[in-house]
């Protein structure tokens, strides 16, 4: 405590008069509302700041044009034995997988429990990489293909997918957050992989055929070979599939739309021999 | 502010010495400690949640629509891609004649359009819940005080809706006393021993006491009003005579207490494209599917086909993002409480909406729906016309045909709604009569009958559908000048009790003893409100009040056993 020593002259009888100064540095302004900002701080460090996870429907952007159709093309090419030189060996035909006719036409369990399954990754680095999103398209969708059956003439199904709104539905839509707060990725890759039920199998698909590689069928850049690019436009509600091959002779450049109109082609990957 | 005089210590005695002197000045605190319970805050989850909760106006709202109609109107059409389609009535004889009648196949009404290849359109996926109806979001905005009305009832004809609601007296007695029927065109919503004022004078009055209600007729009650026939001479009250009346809680206090009339005016939320819809999985209404096969010999196309009638389906409607309600105010300046789902015909195939000035939906209230169709829905009558314009396309198969369709709405377009009674006193809305939307066949293209009639049967809808996102108390709060805080911004001033009337909003969560409230998901900082509702489309002749039809006939239950 300090000493303030006053020395008061008398003149007189005349009063005088002292003002004794008390500084109080207090403010009572806004202490209620510091104390509810310090209140709100303090729970959000407690409970956590709230994550939203909620997904929105993503569909296939419409093509450009006077059609502006929304249809999704997928085929799938199963290598059916024989050169890997020749591309024809690459068939859209579910019996060079191993299944019969009858399978097929019947949907048996080994045909109608195998699915093609579309896994969607941050990057096409295999090592870093994350799956966020897998869409499965059952061998149940898809379009028909004549066929004899013994002697019978029947209609069986081919893996050749059209995925629209309507109609063949199962992969058309990606569900995905709705909001970019939590993970901001606008950019996934797409791979693929046929589920096979009957001898509990699965194969990897490329999007170009092993025919198409002029040197060693085995080495090539998985980057490329392995994906598609798949963008997402948050404000449509959007999606469009990408050729990210450049080697390919599928589509006419780098970067082209896939899968509207033109389909997005899968062949089977031919493992080396042992 | 204490003073304290000072006296030098020289002064104090005599010959006192001249010393220093020392003043302690005590300071005096009033402050205290915050008590523990203030200084510190229990956190609760459950009341950060409600926190969140009661603060968002974000909403995701999802409707299921149950949608019920019926394909009743046969009708020719000589544009082949239609008339290949038909669902064929009598086709042995039409094959002979070389005149195919039918109906139109199911999916020119359905809410889902499938890809039908009939060469009539260019089919788009994405269109396919689009091209027979569009779906907004919409809330009442507007009170339309000076709308013209009218109806064919008892010769009623025109009036304004401010005006309040139109009736016809019929005398009759009753225990030997003499009654004055007053026969509405809608429910009257008054009690007995309440007040109407009426467009009519006897002398100097138009006041009178409600005495009872209803007539010899079941379920008459809510139309019919009686006032005690005292002897009134004249002509003023002879049967036939019509007028308008206003309803009255307390004569007293005329001016607060007299209910407004007026038609809600909607504005719409979403556009056309904001809205995603799917078939709801598995489920069908009661009313079965017609099918039948077409054989190729007794088609005009010689190609065998499934032919369906009607469909039976239930959808699910949601928004593709969450609405933000934050500021909108009603038609009340009150916070929104209601949202409404609103459905309107496109008919993009062209089957529907021949327009006239340009306009092809005709829009009625429930006064306007006979057991027959009525002049209100005659094409030339520019008064039943909407606001929503046609467009069109020609193509040629057959004939060349104009086929004209709906435009879309867009956010802030203004439609109307009901016709509703609003009391100042009571603070409550109520619907007096529900807003219909008539689409008819453009003759030109499909002729269900033999002359070209401007005033053809079509079918109609309630376009609006409404889904409640907030409560208002069923109490009146009442506060006095300079009292009560926090007086909500939608109260009325009461000059004659010096008070402030209002009902409170309850929270989300809250249902009242009444089983009033709601409660519904609140996820991600959004509402999500869900409501059933049906969507009916409705031939002519079969929604009609019997009431409606006029004096002395029975009163057809508003609300029947099976309800």
């Amino acid at each position: 405590m300090d000493a303030i020593n006053f020395a008061i002259r008398k003149d007189a009888f005349v009063n005088k008069q002292v003002n004794i100064p008390i500084n109080l540095s207090w403010d009572y302004l806004g202490i209620e509302q510091s104390i509810n900002e310090y209140e709100t701080e303090v729970i959000k460090d407690v409970v956590g700041i709230g994550r939203d996870f909620e997904v929105d429907r993503f569909a296939n952007a419409p093509s450009t044009g006077i059609t502006e159709s929304t249809e999704l093309n997928y085929e799938f090419y199963f290598y059916s034995g024989g050169s890997l030189d020749d591309r024809a060996n690459w068939r859209n035909d579910y019996r060079s997988e191993g299944f019969t006719t009858q399978e097929v036409f019947y949907y048996t369990n080994n045909f109608s429990n195998s699915f093609f399954k579309l896994d969607l990754y941050d990057t096409v680095d295999d090592k870093k990489q994350t799956n966020y999103i897998t869409l499965i398209i059952p061998t149940q969708q898809g379009l028909k293909m004549d066929t004899m059956m013994q002697r019978t003439p029947v209609s069986i199904n081919k893996p050749k997918f059209v995925l629209n709104y309507v109609g063949d539905k199962e992969g058309f839509f990606i569900y995905w957050l709705k909001k970019r707060t939590f993970l901001d990725i606008k950019t996934f890759y797409m791979t693929a992989k046929f589920y096979n039920a009957k001898d509990g199998t699965f194969i990897k698909m490329m999007n170009t055929p092993q025919s198409e590689l002029s040197s060693n069928k085995y080495s090539f850049d998985s980057s490329s070979y392995f994906y598609y690019q798949v963008d997402l436009d948050y404000n449509k509600r959007e999606y469009q599939v990408l050729n990210i091959n450049p080697y390919t002779a599928d589509y006419h450049q780098f970067g082209e739309r896939a899968g509207t109109p033109e389909p997005i082609k899968w062949y089977e990957y031919v493992n080396p021999p042992r | 502010m204490n003073n304290y005089t000072i006296i030098p210590s020289s002064l104090k005695y005599k010959a006192a010495p001249s010393v220093d002197q020392e003043i302690s000045i005590s300071l005096e605190e009033k402050s205290q400690q915050m008590i523990e319970y203030d200084r510190s805050s229990t956190v609760s989850l459950a009341q950060v949640f409600d926190d969140e909760r009661q603060e968002s106006m974000m909403f995701r709202p999802t409707f299921k629509i149950t949608y019920l109609y019926d394909n009743v109107y046969t009708g020719t059409t000589n544009y082949l891609p239609f008339q290949y389609n038909l669902y064929y009535v009598n086709p042995e004889t039409s094959n002979s004649s070389g005149t195919w009648k039918g109906y139109p196949q199911y999916y020119e009404f359905d809410f889902f359009r499938p890809d039908i290849k009939d060469q009539h359109v260019v089919y788009k996926a994405k269109s396919a819940y689009t091209y027979n109806w569009t779906y907004y979001l919409s809330y009442p905005y507007n009170n339309n005080y000076d709308k013209k009305l009218f109806t064919v009832i008892n010769s009623i004809g025109q009036w304004t809706a401010s005006d309040g609601i139109p009736f016809s007296i019929n005398n009759s007695t009753q225990n030997g006393n003499g009654l004055i029927s007053f026969e509405c065109i809608s429910p009257h919503g008054l009690s007995v021993g309440e007040y109407v004022e009426l467009s009519l004078f006897y002398n100097t009055t138009n006041l009178f006491q409600v005495n009872s209600l209803g007539n010899d007729s079941f379920g008459s009650g809510v139309y019919v009003f009686n006032i005690f026939n005292i002897g009134y001479t004249g002509t003023t009250f002879s049967n036939g005579v019509t007028g308008t009346f206003k309803r009255i809680i307390n004569p007293d206090n005329l001016l607060e207490t007299k209910s407004k009339y007026y038609v809600r005016e909607h504005k719409i939320l979403t556009n056309a494209n904001d809205v995603v819809m799917t078939k709801d999985g598995f489920e069908k209404n009661v009313f079965n599917e017609t099918k039948k096969f077409e054989y190729s010999s007794i088609t005009p196309n010689k190609i065998s086909r499934i032919s369906q009638k009607n469909s039976s389906n239930a959808y699910n409607i949601t928004t593709n993002y969450d609405v933000n309600l934050k500021g909108i105010i009603d038609n009340q300046k009150r916070p929104i409480s209601q949202l409404f789902l609103t459905i309107i015909n496109k008919g993009y195939s062209g089957y529907f909406n021949s327009p006239n000035s340009g306009v092809g939906i005709k829009q009625g209230w429930e006064f306007n729906l006979g057991k027959t169709t009525n002049s209100w829905w005659d094409s030339n009558t520019e008064g039943s016309n909407t606001n929503i314009p046609v467009s069109s396309y020609i193509l040629t198969s057959g004939v060349t045909q104009t086929f004209y369709y709906n435009d879309d709405l867009k956010i802030g377009d203004v439609v109307d709604g009901d016709f509703c009674e609003w009391n100042d006193y009571e603070q409550i809305e109520r619907v007096v009569s529900p807003y219909y939307q008539k689409i008819k066949y453009n003759q030109l293209v499909f002729q269900t009958s033999d002359a070209n009639d401007t005033n053809s049967p079509g079918y109609y809808y309630e376009p609006h559908h409404p889904m409640t996102i907030r409560v208002f108390s069923d109490y009146i709060e009442t506060g006095d000048v300079g009292i009560v805080d926090e007086i909500p911004s939608w109260s009325y001033y009461s000059s004659s009790d010096q008070q402030f009337r209002w009902r409170d909003l309850y929270t989300y969560g809250f249902i009242d003893n009444l089983g009033r409230g709601v409660d519904y998901p609140f996820l991600n900082g959004a509402q999500y409100p869900y409501e059933n509702a049906f969507f009916r489309l409705i031939p002519e002749g079969i929604n009609y009040n019997s009431n409606l039809l006029g004096t002395g006939i029975p009163v057809k239950p508003l609300i029947d056993g099976c309800d």
